[in-house]
């Protein structure tokens, strides 16, 4: 790209999620003077606007560029993992207060025809999530806020182009045909009230709290992967190597989070730290925590709130409120690992048909 | 030698010196050889302990392929020890004439394999230095492992299996030990008479040898079956498609019958020729292995078939997918490499005048081989590449540190099976005796 | 006074001949030797077949079987984890670990059993013992009188014996 402030040599993505004919640029890349971590990452498309010039010419270069994107594919493949509803649709079910099928991570909802097993008991609380696929609007402020909260290692454009990404939360997309849409479906650990991950691990490293947590303990941690391979999700990420954050980067680390070795399997904890922080707060109060007063990270900090967490046993809570709104489903629920995350379907008009 | 020039021995003296005439002090290419398989395993170890300091990033495995051929190779390492206690042990009680020339050394391939094997767990984990806390021992914190992890049955399985197929080996040389003992002086005497426990071949040894010989045969045959399906319900028991099916245990044993009998091929044919036991391990011996060979591979065949056709007939769209994507995807090639080496191979054997020719017999055993590896790649790989969230799909290939330790895996096997050739008797002495007895001949 | 002999045979046949031509002869028969599995002629001497080694073997494997399932099932209840829903203790899983441990523990107790009977490990070397024993040859050695000595040295000799020797007789046993 060559502008009246300068040229530079910008790697081009091909994309079906822009119009057709237009090239759109991020701003804010590029930097100079923020010291050296930040030098050298992307390009600076301000320097070729100077001067008031509002055209650029563009010279297409035979070079190929990886990208290192985590998308093992960008389309769903009829697998119903982000799913949309029709407007219509949803208000005649809402007005006729159907109640959505799900298979909710609490005793009540164990049918012995599905499940092996008798139900298990949970304290006082059951910590849950729902994610509205309406709202998300796939900016990934929740990833960096996870990872800022939870000391996450970035690992580099090398390793995620090896597959080896560390994201304990991730926007997924899948475009979908008819007309052209695209789902972005955030995906984080589920805490399965059965979750496929804990049975196989050979010593205890995952278990399930008696608050519907899916603890990973890293200390118990031998790193077999086996967790990882049983997760339908594949929301367990493995340290490959020991990540160092070179001084002064190491001043950005939680007090309240451990850093994690190689060869240890981490994930999601619905921000542990900040439930036992809550509860540290009213201890001398003698009552249970209220709706809203635990906020993980990622909720925290999506800027169209469509993370909501709370306690699913309380059924005034907005989390159990939601979970009866007919948009909601469960991604792979078939699979009966009952996850504690909720997700409510986008909603779409007549015009654009479904794929569900 | 041609095997109709050489005869078989007439008396005991004559196996004796046959078998143990191939304990003849070795020459230079003999020692060049086991060198050579001592520097690929310490090159393999290196890499090993490389791997230990810098994490398990230095292998190929990312996210979501977990496992790699670290995996591959313990099951390919765990499939090939069946064989030798289906020889051994099983072809035992069923009195089986053929089993008896091959048994030793198929029963060293087992032990080897099986101890190659149980590297490679610890090879493939994350944190190996704390590798211990799979074992159950009293600690402070009143932590045990987790028996319903299918990673300590595995354990359990393999070191079961470790101490039953060696102390059965062993116990089976306690007579040719005796005999090495009996007729070698000095230094050499020493040592096999400590290893021969004094054996001295009275009567009420004998007595309480041969019961014991059976029931040790006895329970090595439970263990046939039952490692293998225990390894294979490391996959089975997950929740993958592709793995989560019940057809794995059978399919597994057959498979590992299958590659260990064509390893039994590519080991013994050449060491019949380069120690000259070819009077004793005639080529009707290594046809009745081919002939196995082509059941097994039938098995293996039908196994494919039925593992396809429940896919499909389930309408369990993710299953389907994955055995498309096998055959048709990213590992394509490897899959149609499995599909022709292990069943088309194998079925030359139905033809006499293959399975009767020693380089016919010696190459289609290597092809049963490699075929086998990349089956147990095709499965595990090939499954974990393509699970359910497409998001999460992804292709593995293995880095030089992966490929570097499989060369010393094998390296350690060739290693191991030299100095067996070289120092325990390759046959076992007092059994071919006792066919010589039972058949008439003395 | 009790007097050794050796007879050394070249086939486990002509051994099993000359049993019942000695013992008719008064003599017993103290051991055979032989490089071959010779548990035909245990009933002529008049040893069992079989071994005692099968009880070790049953007491073994009932061992293991109580050992490693009791032992899981304690193992679950010492702090009672919840993974993947299932209570603690599960069945299913103690079917393998049972399984295992009963065939490492009855195989254990076999080896055991079997080399505490036969006397292994033997540090000393016995008296009657000959290095061809392991090869090709086997031998009969039976205690007699003194006065019959001649008589049964005949009649080894007629049932094909290579070779009669006579052992210096010892206090011990051997």
């Amino acid at each position: 790209m060559k502008g009246f402030g300068g040229e530079a040599e910008i790697p081009a993505y091909v994309t079906p999620l822009t119009i057709p004919g237009v090239l759109s640029m991020p701003l804010g890349q590029g930097h100079t003077s923020f010291g050296r971590f930040a030098k050298g990452c992307g390009v600076n498309g301000w320097k070729l606007c100077s001067r008031g010039a509002n055209h650029v010419s563009i010279q297409p270069r035979a070079l190929k560029v990886k990208f290192a994107n985590t998308d093992g594919s960008l389309s769903q493949h009829g697998r119903g993992l982000a799913q949309g509803m029709d407007l219509g649709e949803y208000r005649e079910a809402k007005s006729k207060g159907q109640l959505p099928k799900l298979r909710l991570p609490l005793p009540e909802a164990y049918d012995p025809k599905e499940d092996f097993y008798p139900p298990h008991k949970h304290n006082l609380y059951r910590w849950a999530m729902v994610v509205d696929l309406d709202r998300c609007i796939g900016c990934g402020a929740c990833v960096i806020a996870c990872n800022a909260e939870n000391n996450v290692a970035i690992v580099g454009r090398e390793l995620v182009l090896q597959g080896r990404e560390m994201q304990w939360i991730r926007i997924e997309r899948y475009l979908e045909d008819h007309p052209l849409k695209v789902r972005f479906l955030p995906m984080l650990c589920q805490h399965c009230d059965a979750a496929p991950c804990e049975s196989v691990c050979p010593v205890y490293a995952p278990h399930h709290s008696a608050e519907g947590l899916n603890n990973q303990v890293y200390n118990r941690c031998i790193g077999t992967r086996f967790c990882s391979q049983n997760c339908p999700y594949k929301v367990r990420r493995f340290n490959w190597f020991t990540f160092t954050r070179p001084k002064p980067l190491h001043l950005q680390l939680n007090p309240d989070v451990t850093v994690r070795q190689k060869g240890v399997m981490e994930k999601c904890s619905f921000c542990v730290q900040r439930i036992v922080e809550a509860k540290n707060r009213i201890r001398g109060e003698r009552r249970t925590l209220r709706d809203g007063e635990v906020i993980p990270a990622c909720v925290q900090t999506c800027p169209t709130e469509a993370l909501v967490f709370g306690n699913l046993m309380d059924p005034e809570s907005r989390v159990a409120r939601l979970s009866r709104d007919p948009r909601a489903y469960q991604v792979l629920g078939h699979l009966n690992t009952k996850p504690a995350v909720i997700y409510l379907r986008r909603l779409e008009t007549r015009r654009e048909a479904m794929a569900p | 030698m041609k095997d109709w020039q050489a005869s078989t021995p007439k008396s005991y003296s004559e196996v004796q010196e046959v078998i143990l005439g191939a304990l003849s002090p070795p020459g230079r290419s003999y020692w060049g050889a086991v060198i050579l398989c001592l520097f690929g395993l310490l090159y393999g170890a290196s890499c090993w302990a490389y791997q230990i300091l810098t994490g398990m990033g230095v292998a190929g495995i990312n996210h979501p392929v977990n496992w790699g051929i670290y995996l591959v190779n313990f099951v390919f390492w765990v499939g090939i020890a069946h064989s030798g206690t289906l020889i051994s042990a099983i072809l035992y009680l069923l009195r089986a004439r053929w089993r008896t020339s091959i048994a030793r050394a198929a029963e060293a391939m087992t032990v080897f394999a099986v101890m190659i094997a149980g590297l490679f767990p610890f090879i493939h984990l994350g944190r190996v230095w704390i590798f211990y806390w799979i074992i159950p021992y009293p600690n402070q914190r009143d932590l045990w492992p987790n028996f319903q992890s299918p990673l300590v049955f595995d354990f359990l399985a393999i070191s079961t299996y470790l101490t039953v197929s060696s102390m059965f080996w062993y116990m089976g040389m306690l007579p040719d030990l005796a005999a090495l003992r009996d007729q070698s002086t000095g230094l050499k005497r020493r040592i096999y008479g400590i290893f021969s426990l004094g054996w001295q071949g009275t009567h009420i040894q004998w007595r309480h040898y041969g019961t014991a010989y059976l029931l040790f045969a006895a329970f090595a045959t439970p263990l046939v079956i039952s490692v293998h399906s225990v390894v294979s319900w490391d996959f089975a028991l997950s929740i993958v498609p592709g793995w989560h099916s019940t057809i794995f245990a059978p399919y597994f044993v057959a498979g590992a019958i299958h590659s260990g009998l064509a390893m039994v091929l590519t080991l013994l044919i050449p060491m019949r020729g380069l120690l000259g036991l070819q009077p004793l391990i005639n080529v009707g011996t290594l046809e009745s292995i081919a002939k196995t060979m082509v059941l097994t591979g039938l098995i293996v065949g039908y196994s494919y078939g039925v593992e396809y056709f429940m896919a499909w007939y389930s309408g369990n769209m993710f299953e389907w997918d994955t055995f498309i994507w096998r055959a048709f995807g990213h590992y394509a090639p490897q899959f149609w490499v499995m599909v022709v080496c292990n069943v088309a191979g194998p079925l030359l054997f139905l033809i006499k005048a293959i399975r009767t020719n020693l380089i016919w017999l010696f190459a289609v055993g290597i092809i049963v081989n490699i075929g086998m590896w990349y089956e147990r790649f095709v499965i595990i790989v090939g499954s974990m590449s393509h699970e359910y969230v497409p998001h999460a799909w992804g292709v593995y290939s293995p880095s030089w540190v992966e490929l570097s330790i499989m060369l010393g895996s094998f390296s350690m096997f060739l290693f191991l099976f030299l100095l067996f050739c070289k120092f325990v008797p390759p046959v076992s002495v007092f059994e071919m005796k006792e066919h010589l007895w039972t058949h008439g001949k003395v | 006074m009790k007097e050794r002999l050796l007879g050394i045979f070249t086939s486990l046949g002509q051994l099993e001949e000359a049993i019942p031509l000695i013992q008719r002869k008064g003599a017993k028969v103290r051991t055979v030797y032989s490089p071959i599995d010779c548990r035909e002629i245990l009933e002529k001497i008049g040893v069992r077949k079989t071994s005692p080694v099968r009880f070790a073997t049953l007491l073994g494997g009932l061992a293991g079987l109580s050992l490693g399932v009791g032992f899981a099932i304690y193992t679950f209840l010492e702090w009672k984890f919840v993974t993947s829903g299932k209570p603690t203790p599960p069945a299913v899983p103690l079917v393998v670990v049972g399984f295992e441990m009963t065939i490492l523990f009855g195989f254990l107790s076999t080896l055991l059993c079997m080399l505490f009977l036969c006397g292994l490990p033997r540090l000393r070397g016995s008296q009657g013992y000959d290095p061809r024993f392991s090869k090709d040859r086997f031998g009969l050695l039976l205690e007699c009188d003194r006065a019959q000595r001649e008589e049964i040295e005949i009649s080894l000799e007629q049932a094909g014996a290579e070779e009669v020797r006579v052992l210096r007789t010892r206090e011990t046993s051997q």
